[in-house]
Formats: structure tokens, C-alpha cells, sequence
């Protein structure tokens, strides 16, 4: 061994991370080299150093402060769910999100809508699978997360206040949560649609790199009034997701497998969500499928009941 | 409990809507996030770090779901941000480091080891960030190779380089004068 291949790896034959073949090869040059050697005493005597610099203490003035910043940002946290019943000045976001559009429906008909961000990069987001029926039974696929999925939901804006009421119990207040930075929100071009326009399909349509879902009802201004925000909060959802699946309930991709039947789907996008219909509110999987070669959207209860599907 | 169980615990509580179980969450590592952003970022900022940290743990702590412990999640939360915080800083935050390096007059030392442990942290802050992050963690934290890949979400073989790399400069610049040359073998 040299001494460049040596000192390489003395860091590494320090911390006792080489592999044994490595290892003996570092002690056989050490032995022999002593400018190696006395490298390797530096390096100890570096990382001894190192190991005796104390653990610090925040100062009490710093400890008091930052205290004092975060109780503050909980009053502000916890005010919030009771303003948005009426008090409060600007609605959450996720609220703002879908507004414009919901103005005309009637209260009696059952209202999904979510909207569907699509980044094209990034290594956070939803799993997306693939969802084959394998003919022994169905088989699921990981799919590497070359696309992050992050997604916001609501209903109507009645349903919305018996939601947020409903949770301010549990304090699942979304919005108070999720809320973006304003530099999160960004201009979009205008929408594309994907799929069937005839004015009776719910619509999935794209704008730049988003993805929305709306529902026969909403006009053409109406989708246009949506505004555009990116959401990072995908990751919140999820861990809902699993504490939802954890309580013996079935799984975002068991959810698709059940809309999708017996046939071949795509699990575009999946969410926790609440969904209405002349029953009441329920806990429901919100899942996106392609299916055919068309986006299909169904809301799914967490044991299974399709309670509402586009297609 | 476990601490890692009542982590959770915390976190559970404070999404459903338990203000206070945060506030204990704060406390309960707050040192721990001091102490990074302290090491990785330098003195003058370490406690207005801490509290932005603390500000964005408030929105984001939903988003932990377990997959690695809730302490090597704070960790990577908050070198991130101690990494976007230096990549905005400006001018006049950048002295910290002159003056960490140059301090000037001092009072009198009594202690050798101070006078070493001053040192040592001055060539800390001499490192690029991510050189200094993975000394920190490995020499000053004494986490394994495999949980530092884990935290700054980098491959085990970068861990190994960078901590070589970071610890040649360091011995540099602790010995100026340098080794003698080397001869080869």
C-alpha cells in the first residue's frame, strides 16, 4: 500500500469502519511508514479533541425566549379553528384553495373536490403504486417515487365549517397546520383538461404541474378563480393514512384495488379525507386511479364501502 | 417509555390539539438542537436558529412518521436549516466566523484546555458546512457512520470521504507548520 491509499483511510481506520482485508493492509504499511504513523497520532489526538469539547447548555435567557415564542405561536395555532367560523379575517388556505368554486352548489348533493399537485421532482410524497391484477390474486408494485404527490382536500364550504368544528375537538386542524409561506404560491397557466369535457364527468384537468379534480357543477371561471397554491402537505396526510391503516382499517392501495375491480389501475394520488353525502360525513380514502386510460376519483370508507365514484 | 416512545407520544398528543406536549417536546430538545445549530452555524445565530427550528418542528412534527427516530429526523430538520440559513446569510453575519477564527485580545486564559477546545472550534468553523456537520455528528456527537448517512441523507462511502477530508484540513489547520513530506513507501 502507498502512503496516499494509506492516509485515505486512516479517518475511516480510526473510527474502526474499514473492512478486515483494509484493515490489515493500513497496519502492515503503519507499521513500516512512520510518517503514516505519526499522521494517525494527529488524527487521534485531533478527534480526542474533538470528543472532549462539552455539550452546551442553551443560556437560560436563550431557554426563557424561545419558550416564550413557541407558547406564543400555540395561542396563535389554537385561536385559529375558532376565528374560521366566522371571526376570522382571511379563511386557511385550504379554504381559499376551493372558495370561488363552490359558490352555486346545492347543499344536498354530494361534494367532492381536492386537487392533486404533481411535482415532477423531489424525494418526498405519497407512494405511488401500481396496482396489477396478477390473475392469483392482485399484486402491488412500489413504484420508485419519481414524482412527489402532494395534495390538499375540501368539501363544500357547510361542510367545511361542520368539518372544521367537528375537529377543532381532536385539533386536526388542517389549516392551521399545513399553512404554506406565501412564496409558496405561484402563478399557473390555464387549465388543460384531461379526459371526457362534456359538462356531466367530473373534470381532471391540469394546470402546469398541478393536477385538480372538479366537479360537473363548477364553470369554467369557477376553475379559474381556484387559487394556485403548493401544498406541502402530503407527508401529513400520509401519517394519518397509516394511523388510520394501523387501526385495523384497509389501506390507501387497498382502497384503489377496490375501485379499480379486477382491472389494471394506477394509483395516481390517495388522501384521508371526509366525504358527504345524504348519510352524513365520513372518514374516506380519496384516491385517483387511472384506469383505461382515464382518471377515475372515488371516495373510499376506511372499511371498504365505495361511497362515491366518477366514472 | 422509551424516550424515542414518548416522543411520540408528545407528538400524538400535541396533534390532537395539545399545545402543551409540544412545549414539553421543546424542552426536551432543545439542548440537543442548541448544541447543532451552535457547531454547524456558529455562535452568534445559534439561538435564533433554535428558535426558528422550533417554529418550523411546529408545522412540520405531523410529518414524522417513525421510519427513523424522532431525534435523527430533529437532526436533519435542523442542519437543513442551519444549511439554508448560511446559504442566505449575508456579509455582516459572516464575520462571526472572522471573529471565531481572529478573536482578537482576550482575557487571560488560566486553562491549557481551554485555550485547545477554542481552537478547535474555530477550525470547526474554518470548514464548509458540510464538513463541519459530519465532524460534529461523528467527533463531538459520537454517532455511528451509519446514522450519520442516515441524518444528512447521504451514501455511507460520502459519510467516510467527507469525515476524511474534514479531519485532514482540521489537522492542518491545527498544525500550520505541517507534516514533514512524505516519503513514499
Amino acid at each position: 500500500m502507498m502512503c496516499e491509499d494509506c492516509l485515505e483511510r486512516l479517518s475511516t481506520y480510526i473510527d474502526d469502519e474499514l473492512a478486515v482485508s483494509e484493515r490489515a493492509q493500513v497496519e502492515r504499511h503503519l507499521a513500516e511508514c512512520p510518517d503514516c504513523a505519526a499522521e494517525l497520532e494527529r488524527l487521534r489526538e485531533l478527534t480526542a479533541q474533538l470528543r472532549a469539547e462539552p455539550g452546551l447548555e442553551m443560556p437560560a435567557a436563550a431557554a426563557a425566549r424561545l419558550d416564550d415564542a413557541v407558547s406564543a405561536a400555540l395561542r396563535e395555532r389554537q385561536t385559529a379553528p375558532a376565528a374560521s367560523s366566522g371571526a376570522r379575517a382571511t379563511p386557511p388556505w385550504w379554504k381559499k384553495l376551493f372558495q370561488p368554486a363552490f359558490g352555486g352548489l346545492a347543499a344536498s348533493m354530494a361534494v367532492l373536490v381536492f386537487a392533486v399537485i404533481v411535482w415532477s421532482g423531489g424525494g418526498v410524497g405519497m407512494n405511488r403504486e401500481l396496482l396489477q391484477d396478477g390473475g392469483s390474486g392482485a399484486e402491488k408494485r412500489l413504484l420508485p417515487p419519481d414524482n412527489a404527490y402532494r395534495g390538499a382536500k375540501t368539501a363544500d364550504p357547510k361542510t367545511e365549517e361542520a368539518q372544521t368544528e367537528s375537529s377543532a375537538d381532536t385539533g386536526d386542524d388542517l389549516g392551521g397546520v399545513f399553512a404554506p409561506d406565501e412564496s409558496e404560491v405561484k402563478e399557473l397557466s390555464a387549465p388543460q383538461v384531461l379526459g371526457a369535457d362534456d359538462g356531466d364527468s367530473p373534470r381532471v384537468f391540469a394546470r402546469d404541474d398541478l393536477l385538480f379534480l372538479s366537479m360537473p357543477d363548477m364553470s369554467a371561471v369557477e376553475r379559474d378563480n381556484y387559487e394556485p397554491i403548493e401544498v406541502d402537505g402530503a407527508v401529513d396526510s400520509r401519517m394519518l393514512f397509516d394511523r388510520a391503516a394501523s387501526a385495523e382499517t384497509i389501506t390507501s392501495s387497498a382502497a384503489a384495488q377496490i375501485v379499480a375491480g379486477e382491472q389494471e389501475a394506477e394509483l395516481l394520488f390517495a388522501e384521508s379525507g371526509r366525504f358527504e353525502d345524504a348519510t352524513g360525513v365520513r372518514d374516506a380514502w380519496i384516491v385517483v386511479i387511472e384506469l383505461n386510460g382515464a382518471p377515475v376519483a372515488a371516495a373510499v370508507t376506511l372499511d371498504g364501502e365505495v361511497l362515491y365514484r366518477t366514472d | 417509555m422509551t424516550v424515542e416512545s414518548s416522543d411520540r407520544a408528545l407528538i400524538d398528543r400535541y396533534a390532537h390539539g395539545d399545545g402543551p406536549a409540544f412545549s414539553e417536546l421543546v424542552r426536551r430538545h432543545q439542548r440537543l438542537v442548541y448544541n447543532i445549530c451552535f457547531r454547524v452555524a456558529g455562535p452568534a445565530d445559534a439561538e435564533d436558529l433554535t428558535q426558528e427550528v422550533f417554529m418550523r418542528l411546529l408545522d412540520k412534527v405531523t410529518q414524522w412518521r417513525g421510519d427513523s427516530k424522532f431525534t435523527t429526523w430533529l437532526y436533519r430538520l435542523t442542519l437543513n436549516h442551519c444549511r439554508d440559513a448560511l446559504r442566505r446569510r449575508r456579509p455582516d453575519a459572516v464575520e462571526v466566523d472572522e471573529r471565531l477564527i481572529d478573536p482578537g485580545p482576550r482575557p487571560e486564559r488560566t486553562a491549557e484546555s481551554h485555550e485547545i477546545a477554542d481552537t478547535v472550534t474555530a477550525a470547526l468553523m474554518e470548514l464548509p458546512l458540510d464538513y463541519r456537520a459530519v465532524v460534529f455528528l461523528r467527533d463531538i456527537e459520537g454517532f455511528a457512520y451509519g446514522e450519520i448517512a442516515d441524518i444528512l441523507e447521504i451514501e455511507l462511502g460520502t459519510v467516510k470521504s467527507r469525515l476524511a477530508r474534514a479531519r485532514s484540513r482540521l489537522c492542518k489547520m491545527l498544525e500550520p507548520i505541517g507534516p514533514a513530506s512524505h516519503q513514499r513507501v
